[in-house]
């Protein structure tokens, strides 16, 4: 990802990432049925509070812990039927008044705070406004959904 | 010669005779300004005039709509009488003869001949031998009752079935009501049922059934709602239908309080929506609150309750006359919504569903849910369908809100003329101010550099020239005079500039001081817009909070605890 201003290297080589996210070979109704029901499903406690680690750290979250965080993630989606990717996770930011949000890029292996008036990458935008609205934890970004998840998990699913 | 000697007196005059025809001309100027202004004027009257002839002419196509449609309600009010009245004789036969029944005052053979003649009545009706069959019981009749229950399975086994579980119900006959009631069970397909599960639902809901009848419906229940959960796509239809319910709930905002947003931003339909939905919160609560909080209107004792619902059995539900009921219903919307036919076309697609002869469960509790006096179910069973469509609806419900919430716009735009800012909140009045005035400059100093003198003003003093020259040098007067026009054409042009860039000036301080005010009233509204919308959005925990609350359980009317008083006291 390429913005002006301050510029956001990726945290470490994309071609070590382990991705618990790569569609496998399960087609099928059924598994379509069912990844839709777990996408629903409550977010374990574990899961939510490595996803907040995206504010406390910042941009100073190391190596060893983005893959201690890819690694909960994958433990969380674990038993979902593949069908569409996980592209991000976009959140409000409470690091200061002039940062409105901060995101988690799982296609370009990024974590940055935004401010007020930067723009995102195309895919991250369109959680932008509903990640600031305050009662949701964080935003998850799929290809044609979004899902908000609350503080205890639950999540609602914008098509 | 010397009649060429033009003295200066007669080129003064010449001078004097041009400046008034300067005048006129300055005069003819503003005499068309001043009718341009009239036409704009009379334009705007004529404007005002169609627009209130429209409303006129739209108010008055209302009004006769309304009042054809009451006719037609008269007139297919009449066909239902006449078609199926023979049938509401039947039906208030049935509750007659169990309640005569209890009183022991009629004899048993009145209430047997009263029925025969009800099955010369109504031939193929499933109703008139179900009576016949009553009849034969209470006449201790078996071979009779047999014959004619036989019958009245054949036209109608489900409703047969139906009602003498209630019958024996009213008759504290637990194990035959149950037996009668399992019979039923066994004909449902959860795919595909007809809306007389509402009676069940009504029966189960309103405490009206023994323990085991009870436990029988809420398996059942149980096991239906589960089947049907594992068909590909149910649970997204039954969201999608609540989505749908919900979202008419929401109500038109004409923008009445926003009037710069309404008209000035291209933001506003994004706003509208979004404000909408905010403010359907409070009437969504409101609607759930009304019904959960409202008392049970089917106060009294087991055999009244029973009573009502078995009127509502014989009364409902009846295939042959559901045609001209889904006509009587949509002349109805249309009456209460005062003759918007969009509007009651929309409600009657949801409402309509209620009279839909077969639907799966889920539907006929969403339909419950909705319009229960549609179904023919009582208070407590909309409760109950609410409570057993609980996850649907909140799903639904907090998916819609997330959505509407995603869509608040990030900017909000002005735009004035050719000129637009945007702002995020309404504090940026004074940059905003500031960049509008540098557009309008921008595009006055363009109009004031346009404002010059043309080709014809040089043209014309060239000429002059040449001809006030060739004048002088053949001594021609006339030509001379001729040639001095052109120089005094160019004076009075040059003249005339300044007055021009004047109006210019003005014209455009104008602009900037209206568009200044428009900013204020812009970004003030901005502001009103996002107070509201946060007071309205707000409304949404406590609603979500109050679903999330409703159980089932809380709306089943438990007859239990007064049974078992009463077989303590009797084993006493």
């Amino acid at each position: 990802m390429k913005r002006g201003g301050h510029m956001p290297k990726p945290l470490y080589n994309h071609n070590k990432m382990k991705s618990g996210f790569q569609a496998d070979r399960m087609t099928g109704s059924s598994k379509i049925r069912t990844r839709a029901k777990k996408l629903r499903q409550k977010r374990s406690t574990g899961y939510m509070e490595a996803v907040k680690q995206l504010d406390v750290n910042g941009c100073k979250m190391t190596t060893d812990q983005y893959e201690q965080l890819i690694q909960v993630m994958d433990e969380e989606f674990a038993d979902i039927p593949n069908g569409e990717r996980l592209e991000g996770i976009v959140a409000k930011c409470y690091l200061g008044d002039e940062f409105e949000v901060h995101a988690l890029d799982l296609i370009g292996n990024i974590i940055h705070h935004y401010k007020k008036g930067e723009a995102m990458p195309k895919n991250l935008e369109r959680a932008r406004r509903i990640a600031q609205h305050g009662s949701y934890a964080y935003i998850e970004v799929y290809q044609s959904m979004l899902i908000a998840i609350r503080a205890d998990g639950s999540g609602s699913v914008i098509n | 010669m010397s009649e060429r000697v033009i003295s200066q007196a007669n080129l003064n005059g010449i001078e004097r005779s041009i400046s008034s025809l300067g005048r006129q001309m300055d005069f003819v100027s503003s005499m068309v300004d001043t009718v341009q202004n009239q036409v704009a004027t009379v334009d705007k009257r004529v404007e005002i005039v169609y627009s209130d002839f429209c409303r006129f002419v739209d108010m008055y196509r209302q009004k006769t709509l309304l009042i054809e449609t009451r006719q037609e309600i008269e007139s297919v009010s009449r066909t239902v009488e006449k078609e199926f009245g023979h049938y509401e004789t039947i039906r208030r036969h049935a509750i007659g003869i169990l309640q005569a029944s209890d009183l022991e005052v009629i004899k048993k053979e009145t209430i047997y001949n009263v029925t025969e003649r009800l099955m010369l009545d109504a031939p193929g009706y499933w109703l008139a031998p179900a009576l016949v069959a009553l009849a034969a019981w209470i006449m201790d009749n078996k071979e009779l009752a047999d014959k004619a229950l036989k019958e009245a399975m054949k036209r109608d086994d489900e409703k047969t079935s139906l009602f003498f579980s209630l019958v024996n119900r009213r008759a504290d006959r637990f194990d035959s009501a149950t037996l009668w009631l399992d019979r039923y069970f066994g004909m449902q397909d959860p795919y595909k049922m007809e809306r007389k599960i509402t009676v069940v639902l009504d029966g189960y809901a309103n405490g009206i059934y023994g323990p085991d009848a009870k436990g029988m419906c809420a398996n059942k229940i149980k096991r239906w709602i589960q089947e049907l959960s594992e068909k590909d796509g149910f649970i997204e239809e039954q969201r999608e239908q609540w989505s749908k319910a919900l979202g008419n709930m929401q109500e038109d905002s004409n923008g009445e309080d926003y009037p710069i947003l309404v008209n000035k931003s291209p933001t506003w339909s994004e706003l509208s929506s979004v404000l909408q939905w905010a403010r359907a919160h409070k009437k969504i609560g409101s609607y759930f609150k009304e019904i959960f909080d409202s008392h049970s209107n089917q106060k009294g004792n087991l055999k009244e309750k029973t009573d009502k619902i078995l009127m509502n059995l014989v009364q409902n539900f009846d295939a042959k006359e559901l045609p001209k009921r889904l006509e009587l219903k949509r002349l109805s919307l249309i009456i209460e919504e005062q003759g918007n036919v969009d509007k009651a076309d929309k409600r009657f697609d949801i409402e309509a569903k209620a009279y839909e002869e077969y639907e799966d469960f889920s539907q006929h509790l969403t339909s419950i849910a909705l319009a229960s006096e549609a179904n023919g179910a009582m208070k407590n069973t909309q409760k109950l369908a609410i409570s057993l469509s609980k996850e649907w609806i909140i799903d639904a419900y907090e998916d819609l809100t997330a959505k509407k919430r995603s869509k608040v716009p990030n900017n909000v735009v002005l735009k004035i003329a050719e000129w637009k800012g945007s702002t995020t909140d309404g504090g940026n009045e004074t940059q905003l101010v500031s960049e509008m005035k540098d557009h309008m400059k921008d595009k006055m100093e363009k109009k004031l550099e346009d404002v010059k003198l043309e080709g014809k003003h040089w043209g014309m003093l060239i000429t002059g020239i040449c001809l006030a020259g060739y004048g002088l040098m053949v001594m021609n007067t006339i030509l001379i005079l001729i040639g001095l026009i052109g120089p005094v054409y160019l004076f009075f042009g040059m003249r005339g500039l300044e007055p021009k860039r004047e109006d210019i000036r003005q014209y455009y301080d104008g602009i900037i001081e209206d568009s200044e005010k428009v900013i204020k009233g812009f970004c003030a509204e901005v502001v009103d817009f996002f107070c509201e919308y946060e007071e309205e959005d707000a409304y949404y925990e406590g609603v979500r909070s109050y679903l999330m609350g409703i159980s089932p359980h809380h709306f089943i009317e438990n007859d239990d605890k007064k049974r078992r008083m009463i077989l303590n006291k009797e084993g006493a």
